[in-house]
């Protein structure tokens, strides 16, 4: 079992009305390993990892997770993306709770872990992401960095197998992107399985193992990171990456 | 023009008076409860992804609100008549048509305004989609509408008097009577309007105190990515 890739995608079409957003899309992701997509604004990036946890429904094609098939009407989502962490571009913190109770929430309803446990667990995670002083803060009262620090820790609380990223730094002033890149470089090195959309190529280059290159809906490059960035295949990826290293 | 008070009249019908207020008190709780909790389900169908559930709350609140309450209060006491329920029923069911209209437009327009990715970020985390309503969305848009809806609860209060055109022996109704035998018409209704001013401002000062409601953290937020 822990043989089989955890993520794989199989010719994963989605359109909305009659636009294709994402064509033919087939992806593998081994466990432990990390995967960096990027690719223009509109390719299709977070509906395909929206696809991972059945956020997304799709037309045709098949996802599966851990063996089990996400869009399956037999699957139980829930229960599957209790496994899955994920973590968004404008940290989607529940205003109406502190830090520690953002934690805590799904750890108590959707795991079903007693109070007391998850109240401890959170205040560890909270730690391990720098902000064990911010607990009882509410998220409008932190910067944008120790929300999305926050956000990690409410994802890890799930004991998650896989952990999935869309931009979480593109919200972020250029002062907090570090801090949050060096949490998920953390997690990286403890062995979590990672798919993050992304435009740190720092980032990309230094942790990810693949690339995935996607433009118009379409996965036009997936390649170990090495490759990827010493010599893009595709013109378009030539093009973007020229465009975005010069920032 | 000389007019003469004389409140002595109104002060030796105040157990009618009292009866009165106790009847308001009693039709406005009575159709408060029912009224937000269909108020709440129709605002939610409206809110929903389906669109048949949409369409179904939207033929809800525009057929109910749009018959003047007065009417409404006449139609079930005509209409459910072979029942022979007491006024007071009917007009706890008129009074709740009506205003559950207004809290379902007020709850559909709260969840609006919860920003989409809240939702999705509960879906993402394991929480089931009624969890997800009842601990992240409902808690956010009840803090946004909660001063509309005690106006609503206000509103309510001061509509319960029409249910005097059905015989129910509330304040309003009592005060006719009162009137009618003593002639005592600025007294009476001034008296009654004080009443109803007390009645509102308690309300408002009770919802003012519930917990959470008003010294809740901002929940303005960056948009939506
Ligand atoms: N709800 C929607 N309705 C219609 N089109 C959508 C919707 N969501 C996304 N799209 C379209 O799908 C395409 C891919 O979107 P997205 O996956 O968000 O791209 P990316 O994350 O790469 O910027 C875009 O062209 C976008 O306009
Ligand atoms: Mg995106």
């Amino acid at each position: 079992m822990s043989e089989t890739p955890l993520i794989v995608l199989d010719r994963v079409c989605k359109q909305y009305g009659t636009t294709p957003v994402l064509r033919d899309c087939s992806l593998t992701v081994a466990r432990g390993e990390i995967v960096v997509v990027c690719g223009p604004s509109g390719s299709g990036k977070s509906t395909l990892i929206k696809c991972i946890n059945g956020l997304e429904p799709y037309q045709s094609g098949s996802v599966r997770f851990d063996g089990e098939e996400v869009g399956a009407r037999t699957t139980d989502l829930p229960r599957l993306r209790s496994r899955i962490g994920m973590v968004f571009q404008s940290f989607e913190l529940y205003p109406h709770m502190t830090a520690l109770r953002n934690v805590m929430l799904a750890q108590v309803h959707a795991l079903k872990r007693p109070r007391a446990e998850a109240r401890a667990r959170s205040l560890d995670l909270l730690a391990r992401v720098g902000l064990a002083d911010r607990a009882e803060a509410y998220p409008a009262d932190l910067s944008g960095g120790q929300q999305q620090r926050v956000a990690i820790a409410r994802a890890l609380a799930l004991d998650p197998i896989a952990m999935l990223f869309d931009e979480p730094t593109s919200a972020l002033d250029p002062e907090m992107i570090n801090e949050v890149l060096d949490v998920m470089t953390g997690l990286a090195r403890d062995g979590m399985t990672m798919v993050v959309v992304t435009h740190e190529m720092g980032f990309a280059r230094k942790v990810a193992n693949r690339v995935v290159f996607m433009d118009e809906g379409r996965i036009v490059e997936d390649r170990p990171s090495e490759a990827f960035f010493g010599a893009p295949v595709t013109e378009r990826a030539r093009v973007f990456l020229s465009k975005i290293i010069a920032h | 023009m000389h007019y003469q008070f004389d409140w002595s009249q109104v002060w030796q019908h105040r157990d009618l008076i009292f009866d009165g207020l106790l009847v308001t008190v009693a039709l406005s709780v009575a159709s408060l409860v029912p009224t937000l909790i269909i108020g709440m389900l129709i605002g939610t169908l409206g809110a929903s992804g389906s669109r048949a559930a949409r369409t179904a709350a939207g033929l809800y609140v525009e057929g109910m609100r749009n018959v003047p309450l007065l009417i409404h209060m006449y139609v079930w006491y005509m209409a459910l008549a072979f029942l022979r329920l007491p006024p007071f029923a009917c007009a706890v069911l008129g009074l709740t048509l009506y205003s559950s209209a207004y809290v379902a437009e007020l709850v559909r327009s709260g969840i609006g305004a919860v920003p989409r990715g809240q939702a999705r970020a509960a879906a993402a985390s394991g929480l089931r989609p009624w969890q997800a309503l009842l601990l992240v969305v409902y808690p956010q848009a009840l803090r946004i509408i909660a001063p509309s809806l005690a106006s609503l609860a206000s509103q309510l209060i001061k509509d319960s008097s029409l249910a005097s055109v059905i015989a129910v022996a509330e304040l309003s109704y009592q005060a006719g009577a009162i009137e009618g035998q003593t002639f005592r018409t600025f007294e009476v209704y001034i008296t009654i309007a004080v009443l109803y001013l007390a009645l509102v401002l308690l309300v408002s000062f009770a919802i003012d105190r519930i917990p959470g409601l008003r010294d809740a953290p901002s929940v303005g937020r960056i948009a939506d990515a």
